[in-house]
């Protein structure tokens, strides 16, 4: 079975490169390109692993997390907040509104960020019940 | 009133009481030496007077016994003639009549045939006719004879026959008028001749000249009287009745006058005492005058010295003093004398002089200190920061423009500054304005309110007290508008805010990218140039990426932006993490890299770690980069700082030059601008190092550096406290060590990639567990 990730980010550049690692891993990539689209995409496509950006239009990151987390359907999906530096305090939020990790994109390789996801996925799948982290 | 009217009436009174007290003495000295004066001149009058009368009394009673007792009156006796008696006569006019008595007291002859029978008319002359008989020559007082009107004197005398036989008697009659004029030669006084009786029987006074009632001259008489006998007097007495005033007598019955005092006779010459009384009036009534001319003569001398000595030198003094109170200190005022009021003058024109110095001076001074505090009004006035300054009740002393402009305040032109109740009002209520100020000037503290919104703006406050001599005299306030920073400050951010975004994205998109390329395109890159080319895009991209990083951190820790997480932790396990991390590079340099502590042998420190880290991995890979031989040691120590952890190499060493420069921005060791390698980081290395050991409480430092052999660098942390150490470790920490770059070193070769999956993913793994 295919492990699906959506891939929620507003810039193209750092869009193609995730959907690119992320494709090379062998991973079934969704994307989405605002907040908004990324909630609904949640809900239709269901995928395994959520990878959101803070900041983008519409709805941004944080705001994203909290319907996700809302949503009886999408609350037990992992989510990843990827974020710049800046942004840390936004992440630090967003850890404590259910995030499962959150990755300072320029501070990685795209392989690296690949590689963190294969290890969250590894935990959940060993603990079989991807159990939400409640805040 | 002037003075010298003044001193004139006092002298006049002074003189006035000296002049009745010596008139009263002046007055009974001179009554008192006027009497006696009258009395010497009485007595010597009246001696001259007795002893005229005595002559006279004494030569009549002589001629009459050489008379009785000559041949011629035998003769004329014996011949009856009474012709003969009259020839006698014309040859002494003294005698007015002769007559010769028989034994029996019958009158024989008698030049005056009325007086035939002289004793049976006048029987008075009785005693002396026996006086006679019994051989004596003696006489009477004036007598008035029987038919006769003018009194006489009668002498007898015995007539004596050649045997020398008594055979009558010679009686003469004196004429009273001989006795009158001797009196009447006296002047001066009132001349009495009293008899043995007191009777008056004489006097120089016509209407005395007879002799009258002698109540007259009764206490006269009784006065002589009572004298010694043959002594002279003087006395004042009481006049002879009421109506009679004091007279001065004088007495004289002198001894040697016998016939006078023979007699009886007193002699009284008196002058009326009020006329001695009068003449000493007007002897003190003329010394007075003369001593008033003599005083007035006397004062007028005296207002004249005082005037010209005293009262013309202090009028001009007074006048001097006058206009000085006016203004002109150019005064001074003649000196006439060298007494006291010269050196008064003296002094009072060196006063001036020195007062008219002192008042240049003080112009100067005053004009000086106009001027200062013209300049420093303006200052104040011309001030970007709004100055206000108040007194110890908070008036409002000062208030200038920027201030008006500040908080708002209409400018009402020149009139008085507004009270600090209005400023206080147009400033947030929440500010206590009024209160703050009175706890400022109370205090004497400083203070700062800053951010102050107002209207849009920002304001600083600062409250200062103004203290003189110990004592709060006001308060300085201090406005500052900040509006221009804020909005500086704010920009600022957005700019490093944007640039990490905007310029880390493609970047990482760059480093992405190529790094892809190099994994899953290995097959492509086997043409050696395009596989180096891949990879110099990617190191170039992950070395942006630093830079902007450096920056970032920089520009936080300056602003205090950085937070920092400080936890107790123990740090060798964390130098001996990074040291296994940085093993590969020392052996790609074939150098040394080692830790000298074991674990567990230092005190845990109270420090944020991933920044700790920060600074270890700046450290060692400065150190690794310079040192070509040898190699880097890490050592840890307690130090009285905190912990000391030092990290020395064998390196090349830095310059003095280098050293000056160390930890500030942008400095390479070394190196000026040109010459700089820029494949060896930014320069912010050990700037942000420094920055982030002090922000933790500690403080970096190179401890020695020596050319060829390497250097020493060191930096200090605080110990934990045992309470650090109960503290339950941040909550952040576990998930954010994946997130935290940490291994950004100055160094592009040290790379912290080369091992990161073996510890990140455990970490993150950790976290969904820990929740």
């Amino acid at each position: 079975m295919a492990t699906t990730i959506l891939i929620a980010e507003d810039d193209a550049l750092m869009s193609r490169l995730y959907q690119k690692i992320f494709g090379f891993e062998g991973y079934t990539v969704e994307m989405a390109a605002d907040g908004q689209e990324a909630l609904d995409k949640a809900r239709t496509v269901k995928p395994t692993l959520i990878l959101l950006d803070v900041m983008m239009p519409k709805l941004n990151g944080l705001e994203a997390l909290d319907k996700l987390k809302a949503d009886p359907e999408t609350k037990a999906v992992p989510v990843v907040m990827l974020t710049n530096l800046a942004g840390q305090q936004d992440a630090e939020t967003a850890l404590a509104k259910g995030a499962v990790k959150y990755i300072i994109k320029s501070e990685h390789e795209p392989k690296e960020v690949a590689d963190m996801v294969k290890e969250i996925l590894a935990g959940y799948t060993r603990n079989q019940v991807p159990d939400t982290p409640t805040a | 009133m002037k003075l010298s009217l003044k001193l004139l009436i006092v002298a006049a009174l002074a003189s006035l009481v000296c002049i009745i007290i010596a008139a009263g003495v002046l007055y009974v000295a001179a009554q008192s030496r006027i009497q006696s004066q009258v009395s010497a001149t009485q007595s010597s009058t009246a001696t001259q007077a007795i002893a005229t009368l005595d002559r006279l009394l004494h030569d009549r009673r002589t001629d009459l016994q050489i008379l009785a007792t000559g041949e011629q009156i035998q003769r004329l006796v014996n011949g009856g003639s009474t012709k003969a008696l009259t020839d006698v006569m014309a040859l002494d006019s003294s005698w007015k009549t002769l007559s010769v008595l028989d034994l029996q007291g019958h009158t024989k002859l008698s030049s005056e045939p009325t007086q035939s029978d002289l004793l049976a008319r006048q029987p008075s002359l009785q005693p002396l006719y026996q006086q006679a008989l019994a051989g004596t020559t003696v006489y009477s007082d004036a007598v008035v004879l029987a038919g006769d009107t003018a009194p006489v004197m009668v002498y007898v005398a015995p007539l004596r026959n050649t045997n020398g036989k008594i055979t009558g008697v010679l009686a003469g009659a004196l004429s009273w008028q001989r006795i009158q004029t001797v009196l009447g030669g006296i002047h001066g006084s009132t001349a009495y001749l009293l008899s043995h009786t007191g009777r008056q029987i004489g006097s120089n006074d016509p209407k005395l000249a007879l002799p009258g009632p002698d109540y007259h001259t009764a206490a006269l008489f009784t006065k002589a009287a009572s004298l010694k006998a043959g002594a002279s007097s003087t006395a004042v007495v009481a006049g002879p009745d009421a109506g009679h005033a004091s007279v001065i007598a004088s007495y004289a019955t002198e001894p040697g006058f016998q016939d006078f005092a023979g007699n009886g006779w007193t002699l009284v010459l008196t002058s009326p005492a009020a006329m001695a009384a009068t003449a000493a009036l007007w002897l003190t009534l003329l010394l007075i005058g003369i001593f008033f001319v003599i005083v007035a003569v006397g004062i007028a001398a005296v207002i004249l010295f005082v005037n010209r000595s005293f009262l013309r030198p202090i009028r001009s003094l007074s006048a001097a003093v006058t206009r000085i109170t006016l203004g002109d200190l150019s005064q001074t005022v003649p000196v006439g004398s060298q007494d006291e009021v010269g050196a008064l003058g003296r002094n009072f024109n060196e006063m001036t002089h020195q007062l008219a110095a002192t008042h240049r001076g003080l112009k100067a001074t005053t004009k000086a200190a106009e001027e200062a505090l013209a300049q420093l009004q303006s200052s104040i006035n011309g001030l970007r920061q709004g100055f206000i300054l108040t007194d110890a009740q908070g008036k409002v002393l000062l208030l200038n423009a920027a201030a008006r402009d500040m908080v708002h305040l209409p400018d009402n032109g020149k009139s008085a500054h507004p009270a600090l109740e209005v400023v206080a009002k147009a400033l947030p209520e929440s500010l206590e304005l009024i209160d703050k100020v009175n706890q400022t000037v109370a205090d004497r503290q400083a203070s700062k309110f800053p951010d102050i919104a107002l209207s849009g703006r920002f304001l600083n406050l600062y409250l200062s007290p103004v203290v003189h001599e110990d004592e709060s005299i006001g308060c300085v306030l201090l406005l500052e508008d900040i509006t221009e920073e804020r909005i500086l400050q704010r920009s600022r951010d957005e700019f490093f805010s944007i640039a990490s975004h905007e310029l880390r994205t493609p970047l990482t998109a760059i480093r992405g990218n190529t790094s892809m390329i190099q994994q899953y395109y290995a097959e492509a890159l086997k043409d050696p140039s395009l596989g180096e080319m891949v990879t110099d895009i990617h190191e170039s991209a992950v070395r942006l990426i630093e830079i902007v990083n450096d920056f970032l951190d920089a520009s936080r820790l300056e602003q205090g932006k950085m937070q920092l997480t400080p936890e107790a932790f123990a740090i060798e396990p964390v130098i001996e993490k990074i040291t296994y991390e940085m093993a590969g590079l020392s052996r790609d340099k074939k150098i040394y890299l080692k830790f000298t502590n074991k674990l567990g042998t230092l005190p845990m420190v109270y420090a944020d770690q991933n920044r700790v880290k920060q600074i270890i991995y700046n450290l060692i890979g400065n150190a690794m980069k310079f040192t070509d031989k040898g190699g880097v040691t890490i050592t840890g120590e307690v130090d009285k700082a905190g912990l000391k952890v030092r990290v020395a190499d064998t390196g090349q060493g830095i310059t003095p030059e280098g050293q000056q420069i160390l930890f500030h921005k942008f400095q390479q060791s070394a190196t000026s601008i040109l010459t700089r390698d820029n494949t060896r980081g930014t320069g912010l290395g050990l700037y942000i190092s420094k920055l982030l050991v002090e922000h933790m409480g500690g403080s970096i430092k190179l401890e020695s550096s020596e050319a060829g052999k390497g250097s020493v660098f060191s930096f200090t942390l605080p110990l934990a406290t045992e309470e650090q150490k109960k503290q339950k470790p941040p909550v952040a920490p576990a998930a954010t060590a994946t997130a935290t770059p940490a291994p950004r070193v100055a160094n592009d070769q040290v790379k912290p990639d080369t091992k990161p999956n073996d510890e990140k993913p455990t970490q993150s793994e950790a976290k969904p567990d820990a929740k």
